[in-house]
């Protein structure tokens, strides 16, 4: 049998398994034989898994933070706010141009028909001030304002409705 | 507070998502990427600052070139040869600063915790001692040799493929990484110190 001092030097080459004694190996069989060469092997294998856990040890990681500095994701203020809201899909995308132009054109028509005895604006529904005459009642719907014109003629009153949006 | 490190290996469909520009598969990879890199970049530059910078340096790379990766090699070789490759530029930078400066830098940042207790220090500067074999007098081959093979337990073969020597290469330092660090394990502790100094 070999004396301690052989096996330590083979100790310090072993593989884990063997300090550990697994397996049928002299160093193996020794270690599970003699406390004091066991005691050393069990050092070795505690330093070394002392070791290993150390460089294992690592800190928190913000992912987001690393994404965001290299454009991959908006930063964290950005990926918090609301949306803005859809924008409303008109059902007849051209009506906010053409109905202001037909009611102008109605207008002028008016005014070629009639001549251009036409007082200046008076009232304007949304305004405060009373309107002199009998005042129609004109309630425009949601997103429209009317504009109500008396003429020379007081049977005429020209009443303008107009999207406002 | 710190958590363990993860060896999980990052598999090849995620980094084929990753690459193709899935959002949460980036995620996913740098996640799992990043123990794998801090860990290696604290063998490379010994210092747990610099490694941190050394580890964001990769990643950004990572996310940056992820499509240079041509999948023939397994990802982990790719990401083990990006942060080898950032490690020696920084440590090429930092010895041309320090050449200027003449500021010898600490390697270990280990200083004990005053309010420690004594059991605990006693622990701790067995460790330290251990720590301090491994990135001062292990040559840096033999320390990436141990940390890979001894330590995270990967094959000679795998090995020799990651670090471009040969598997016989990587059994030789593994043989004289190992006598060195278990002959100062040893030595340190001085119930035994007699024997085997």
């Amino acid at each position: 049998m070999k004396a301690c001092a052989e096996y330590r030097d083979l100790i310090l080459a072993a593989e884990p398994g063997e300090l550990r004694g697994e397996g049928e190996t002299a160093l193996a069989v020794h270690v599970r034989r003699c406390s004091s060469c066991a005691r050393a092997a069990a050092l070795v294998l505690e330093e070394t898994a002392r070791l290993h856990e150390y460089l294992g040890e690592v800190p928190d990681f913000d992912v987001d933070a690393l994404l965001a500095r290299t454009g991959q994701l908006a930063p964290e203020h950005e990926r918090g706010a609301p949306k803005a809201p859809p924008r409303v899909q008109h059902r007849f995308p051209g009506r906010r141009l053409w109905v202001p132009l037909a009611a102008a054109a109605a207008l002028a028509g008016l005014l070629l028909v009639r001549g251009f005895g036409i007082r200046a604006p008076a009232t304007f529904v949304a305004s405060s001030s009373p309107p002199p005459a009998p005042a129609p009642v004109v309630e425009p719907v949601a997103g429209q304002d009317a504009a109500i014109m008396q003429t020379d003629d007081p049977e005429i009153t020209v009443v303008w409705l107009f999207s406002t949006g | 507070m710190k958590r363990p490190a993860q060896a999980d290996e990052v598999g090849p469909d995620l980094v084929r998502k990753a690459s193709a520009g899935d959002p949460d598969a980036l995620r996913s990879l740098i996640e799992g990427a990043y123990p794998m890199v801090r860990r290696w970049a604290l063998v490379h530059t010994g210092n747990p600052a610099d490694a941190e910078d050394l580890t964001q340096d990769v990643l950004v790379h990572v996310i940056q070139r992820l499509d240079t990766f041509a999948g023939t090699s397994r990802f982990s070789t790719w990401l083990y040869t990006v942060t080898r490759n950032a490690a020696t530029d920084r440590l090429r930078r930092q010895a041309r600063r320090s050449r200027k400066m003449n500021d010898p830098r600490s390697h270990v940042s280990m200083a004990p915790d005053e309010a420690e207790d004594p059991a605990a220090t006693a622990d701790r500067s067995h460790i330290r001692a251990v720590i301090e074999v491994f990135f001062e007098e292990l040559p840096g081959r033999q320390r990436e040799v141990f940390e890979l093979a001894e330590l995270q337990g990967l094959p000679s073969p795998e090995i020799a493929e990651m670090l471009g020597i040969e598997a016989v290469s990587v059994r030789a330092h593994l043989f004289k990484a190992r006598r060195l660090l278990r002959q100062r394990i040893l030595e340190s502790h001085p119930e035994l110190a007699e024997e085997w100094s």
